[in-house]
C-alpha cells in the first residue's frame, strides 16, 4: 500500500514536473520567436491594445504570422516615396488564414508592383480583426495624415451592422487571464493529427454546442436585418468615402464576399451557423439578405459618387477552395480579389497619366456606374 | 514506416503492448510480421527481395553446415558460399550501382571518342538494400568460417535479417550477435526501459530538431552558385552535424526501441567529433560498418600482418568500398579515397605524431588533444564537403572559395550556431564524463530526467522543421 502511494505520488510529481517544463518551453519559445512577454498573455488580442477609438496595433508586435510593423499595422515597415493604397477593413482584410504574406492587401501590392512600370506601390493593411466601419471612419483622419495615401480601399463586414452600435467607452487594457499556453499548442497539434474520422466527431460535438449556445441567447434576434440598420450602414459608408475624398484619396469601395457566393448556396450548412455564432443577433435565414441588401448599398453608392468599385461578391467563386470559413479568404480566394482589385486601380492610373483626368472623373468601367 | 512519422507513434506502442502480453515463441513471430509490415508500408513488392535474399542465405547456411558436418573439402564449401555472395552482390549491384556503372562506362566511352547508345534502367533503389544485404551476408561468412551455427528455423532467421528498427539503417548487426539474441527468451530489464526511453527521446531530438533544422541551410549553400569560403565554412559545419544527427539519431531510436523489447544493438556512434585521428575516427563513426568492413574485407585482404605498402593498399581499397557502399557516384568514391589517404598518412605519420605530441604536462597534453581535435574535425568536414557535394565542379568551386573567406550572412551564422552549440556542449559532458548516457547516472532523479525529456520533446514535437528523410536510407 505504502509502495503503491509512493509510486503514485511520483507519477503525479513527473507530470506536474513534465506540464511545467513545457509550459516554460512555449512561453521561453514566445519570447525568442515573438518577443512576448513570458508572464501574461499571448494569443493574437496580445498585439493590439486600446485606446479612445477603439482597437489599435502595438508597434512591431508579433503572434505567429502576424507580424505588425513599426506603424502598429500589418506588413512591412513603411517606405518612402512610394504610392500608397491603404486597405480598410476587418479580420478578412487583416488575413487569418492565408499563408504569410499572401493576405489580401500583400497579394495586391504584388500584383501592382508587377504591372506598374514607373511607380512602386505599397499597400498598407490597416485593417484589424473586429474592426467596424464606425471605429475606421474616426480613424482615417489619422491614416491619411500619417501615410498619405493616393487610394483607400474599403471593404466592410456588414454584421458589425447586426447589433445596435454601443458608446465607446474608456479604453480599458487587456485582462490577463490565466491560460496555459502548452495546452493550446497541444489543441492545435491534435487538430493537424486526429484522423479525419475523430475530427468529423468533433467538429459535430462543435456544431451541437453551437446550437445550445444560440439557444441560450438572451438578446434580441432578428429575422432579417432591420432597414434602419441598413441605412445606418448606408450613412457610415457614404461619410467614409467623404471623408476620404475630402482629404485627397480616391476611394475603392468593395463589396462583400462569403462561402457562399451570390446565390447563398452552402454545401456546408453548419458553416452557416457557426458564422451565426459571433452574430447570434440575427438568424441563419437573415444573413444572406443582410449581404444582398448591403452589398446593393455598396453598388450604388459607389455609383452615385463616382469611386472605384470592386465586386468581390461576384468575383471570388464560392466554396472551401477561395474560403476557409465563412468569409474569411484561402490563398486563392484573397489572390482573386488581389488581381481585380489591382486591374481596378492600374486602369485608373492609366487613366489619369493618358487622359490627366482628375480624381473625381474616372471611367464608368472602374466605377459603379 | 519512417521512425518520425505519426503513423510509426500509433505502430510502436501497439507492437509494445502486444509483445509484452505473448511468450517468446509468440514474441518473435510477432516481431518478424511487424519488421515484414514496416517494411513493405514503403514499398510491398520489395518484400519479395528481402525475403528472397533471406531464403538464399538460410539454405546456403545450413548447406555449409552440413558440408562441414560431412567433412567435405574446403572448396567445395566456398563454392556454395560463392553461391550466397553473387546472389547478394547482383542483387545490390544491380538495384545500387547498374545506372553509376552504365553511365560512368558511356562517359569513358565518350571521352575516348565512342559515341555509344547505352541505356539507363528506371531502376527504384530498395530501401536498406546495403544495410540488409550486409547483415545477411555476414550471417552465411559466418558460418562459412564456423563461428556460427546456423539458424534451425527460417523464422528466427528472417527475424534477424528483417528485425525492424534496424532493418533500413542500420546498425548493421552480426549474426554472432543479434541471432542469439532472437533465440533466448528475453525479459526487459528496468535498466532497458530506463536507457531505451533515454535513446528514443534522444534520438528524436537529434533528428528531428537538429538534423531538420539544419537541413535547409545545407540546401541553400550546396544551392549557391558561387558561396563565399565562410558561406562554405558554415554550411560544411551544418552539413557534418546534420549527417551525423540524422544518422546517429536513428540509430539511437532502434537502440532504444530494441531495448524496450529487451533487445541490445552495438553502439554505432561514439562521439566522432572528438576523435584526434582518422583512425580514432573510424572506430567511433558507423561502427557497425567499420567493423564489417574490417572483419570481411581489410583482414581477408591480410589486414595489418603483411608489409607496410600492402597495409596501404588495403587500407585504399577498404575505403573506396566504404566510400561506395554509401551510393552510386564519384563523389562517394572521391570521399572514400579521401579517408583511405587520411588512415595512409595518418599510419605512414604515426611514430612522428605520438613523438611530437608527447608529454607528461597536463596543460601541455590538453593543449595538443586541441590542436588535434581542431585538425581532425576540419578533415573530417572537408570529406563531408566531397560526400555533399553534387558535381565535381562543385567539390573545385567550393574548395576554391576557401581560400577568400568573403562575407557570410549573419542569420545563416547564428542559426547553425543555435542549432549546434547547446549539442556540441552536452557531448563536451559525453566525452569527458565517458558517459553517453548521461542522464541515467545514479544521482540523476527521475523527475530531472523527466524534466530533461519533457524539453527535448517540447523542441522535437513543436519546433521541429519540415520533416525530411533519414539520409542514410538512400545508401
Amino acid at each position: 500500500m505504502k509502495r503503491t502511494l509512493k509510486i503514485g505520488f511520483r507519477v503525479v510529481l513527473s507530470a506536474i514536473i513534465a506540464f511545467t517544463v513545457l509550459e516554460v518551453c512555449v512561453r521561453v519559445d514566445d519570447l525568442y520567436e515573438d518577443g512576448a512577454p513570458f508572464w501574461g498573455n499571448h494569443d493574437i488580442d496580445s498585439i493590439f491594445r486600446a485606446d479612445v477609438v477603439g482597437r489599435r496595433g502595438i508597434s512591431n508586435a508579433r503572434f505567429r504570422k502576424w507580424k505588425l510593423n513599426n506603424a502598429g499595422f500589418r506588413g512591412p515597415d513603411l517606405r518612402e516615396g512610394t504610392v500608397r493604397v491603404v486597405c480598410i477593413g476587418a479580420s478578412e482584410t487583416f488575413g487569418m488564414y492565408e499563408s504569410e504574406d499572401k493576405e489580401f492587401p500583400r497579394q495586391l501590392e504584388a500584383d501592382l508592383n508587377r504591372s506598374a512600370k514607373q511607380l512602386e506601390f505599397e499597400v498598407i493593411n490597416v485593417a484589424y480583426p473586429g474592426q467596424s466601419l464606425r471605429t475606421a471612419l474616426r480613424r482615417i483622419p489619422e491614416y491619411v495624415d500619417l501615410l498619405k495615401p493616393k487610394y483607400g480601399l474599403l471593404y466592410i463586414n456588414p454584421t458589425a451592422y447586426i447589433e445596435e452600435p454601443t458608446k465607446a467607452g474608456r479604453p480599458t487594457a487587456p485582462k490577463t487571464k490565466l491560460s496555459f499556453r502548452i495546452a493550446e499548442r497541444f489543441r492545435e497539434l491534435a487538430k493537424r493529427l486526429l484522423p479525419d474520422l475523430i475530427q468529423a466527431q468533433l467538429r459535430a460535438r462543435n456544431v451541437e454546442n453551437a446550437k445550445d449556445s444560440l439557444q441560450q441567447y438572451r438578446g434580441t434576434v432578428y429575422q432579417t436585418l432591420p432597414e434602419g440598420n441598413v441605412e445606418r450602414f448606408r450613412s457610415e459608408l457614404t461619410e467614409a468615402i467623404d471623408d476620404l475624398v475630402s482629404h485627397g484619396v480616391f476611394p475603392i469601395v468593395i463589396t462583400h464576399a462569403t462561402r457562399f457566393g451570390p446565390n447563398f448556396q452552402y454545401e456546408d450548412p453548419e458553416m452557416l451557423l457557426n458564422w451565426r455564432r459571433f452574430n447570434p443577433g440575427l438568424k441563419e435565414s437573415g444573413f444572406a439578405d443582410m449581404e444582398r441588401r448591403t452589398n446593393r448599398v455598396v453598388r450604388e453608392i459607389a455609383a452615385e459618387k463616382g469611386v472605384g468599385f470592386v465586386d468581390a461578391a461576384g468575383i471570388v467563386p464560392p466554396g472551401p477552395e477561395y474560403f476557409q470559413d465563412f468569409v474569411h479568404f484561402t490563398d486563392a480566394g484573397a489572390e482573386v480579389l488581389a488581381k481585380q482589385t489591382a486591374t481596378v486601380i492600374s486602369l485608373r492610373e492609366q487613366s489619369l497619366s493618358s487622359t490627366r483626368l482628375s480624381a473625381q472623373g474616372p471611367s464608368a468601367v472602374l466605377t459603379g456606374k | 514506416l519512417l521512425f518520425n512519422s505519426i503513423e510509426f507513434v500509433v505502430f510502436l506502442p501497439t507492437i509494445l503492448a502486444l509483445y509484452y502480453l505473448v511468450n517468446h515463441r509468440w514474441q518473435n513471430r510477432l516481431l518478424l510480421a511487424a519488421s515484414l509490415f514496416f517494411y513493405g508500408a514503403w514499398d510491398s513488392r520489395f518484400l519479395w527481395l528481402l525475403l528472397a535474399t533471406m531464403v538464399v542465405d538460410f539454405y546456403v547456411a545450413s548447406h555449409l553446415e552440413r558440408l562441414a558436418e560431412k567433412g567435405a573439402p574446403p572448396r567445395q564449401r566456398k563454392t556454395v558460399l560463392a553461391i550466397s555472395m553473387a546472389a547478394n552482390l547482383v542483387c545490390l549491384g544491380f538495384f545500387k550501382y547498374f545506372n553509376f556503372f552504365v553511365s560512368s562506362f558511356h562517359d569513358l566511352l565518350a571521352t575516348l571518342g565512342w559515341n555509344t547508345n547505352l541505356e539507363t534502367l528506371h531502376i527504384i533503389l530498395p530501401i536498406g538494400i546495403s544495410f540488409y544485404t550486409f547483415q545477411s551476408m555476414s550471417y552465411t561468412i559466418d558460418v562459412y568460417r564456423r563461428e556460427l551455427k546456423p539458424a534451425e528455423s527460417f523464422l528466427d532467421f528472417a527475424l534477424f535479417v528483417s528485425f525492424f528498427p534496424h532493418l533500413v539503417a542500420g546498425p548493421i548487426m552480426r549474426a554472432v550477435d543479434l541471432l542469439p539474441q532472437i533465440l533466448k527468451p528475453r525479459k526487459t530489464t528496468r535498466e532497458q526501459v530506463r536507457d531505451g526511453i533515454h535513446l528514443i527521446v534522444w534520438g528524436f531530438w537529434k533528428k528531428v530538431f537538429i538534423a531538420d533544422n539544419l537541413a535547409p541551410i545545407v540546401t541553400k549553400v550546396f544551392s549557391m552558385p558561387n558561396p563565399t569560403g565562410l558561406e562554405t565554412v558554415f554550411g560544411v559545419y551544418a552539413f557534418a552535424w546534420q549527417i551525423y544527427c540524422d544518422f546517429s539519431g536513428y540509430t539511437d531510436i532502434a537502440r532504444g526501441v530494441s531495448k524496450l523489447m529487451g533487445f541490445e544493438l552495438i553502439l554505432n556512434f561514439n562521439l566522432p567529433y572528438f576523435s584526434t585521428n582518422p583512425q580514432e575516427f573510424w572506430t567511433r563513426w558507423h561502427i557497425s560498418l567499420s567493423s564489417w568492413l574490417r572483419n570481411y574485407l581489410y583482414i581477408p585482404l591480410g589486414g595489418s600482418r603483411i608489409s607496410e605498402g600492402k597495409i596501404y593498399r588495403n587500407l585504399m581499397i577498404t575505403m573506396v568500398l566504404g566510400g561506395l557502399w554509401h551510393g552510386a557516384a564519384w563523389n562517394f568514391v572521391l570521399w572514400g579515397a579521401y579517408q583511405g589517404t587520411l588512415l595512409v598518412v595518418h599510419r605512414w605519420s604515426k611514430p612522428f605524431l605520438d613523438k611530437l605530441f608527447a608529454t607528461d604536462h597536463s596543460a601541455v597534453a590538453a593543449l595538443s588533444f586541441a590542436i588535434r581535435w581542431i585538425c581532425m574535425f576540419h578533415l573530417i568536414c572537408y570529406g563531408w564537403l566531397l560526400f555533399r557535394a553534387q558535381s565535381f565542379h562543385q567539390i573545385k568551386a567550393m574548395t576554391l572559395s576557401l581560400f577568400s573567406p568573403g562575407h557570410v550572412d549573419g542569420n545563416l551564422v547564428s542559426q547553425v550556431v543555435l542549432l549546434t552549440v547547446p549539442l556540441f556542449a552536452i557531448q563536451t559532458v559525453q566525452y569527458f564524463s565517458k558517459e553517453l548516457l548521461f542522464l541515467n547516472r545514479r544521482w540523476m532523479l527521475t523527475e530531472m530526467r523527466v524534466a530533461f525529456y519533457s524539453m527535448l520533446m517540447y523542441m522535437v514535437v513543436f519546433r521541429a522543421a519540415e520533416g525530411q528523410s533519414f539520409i542514410y536510407f538512400q545508401f
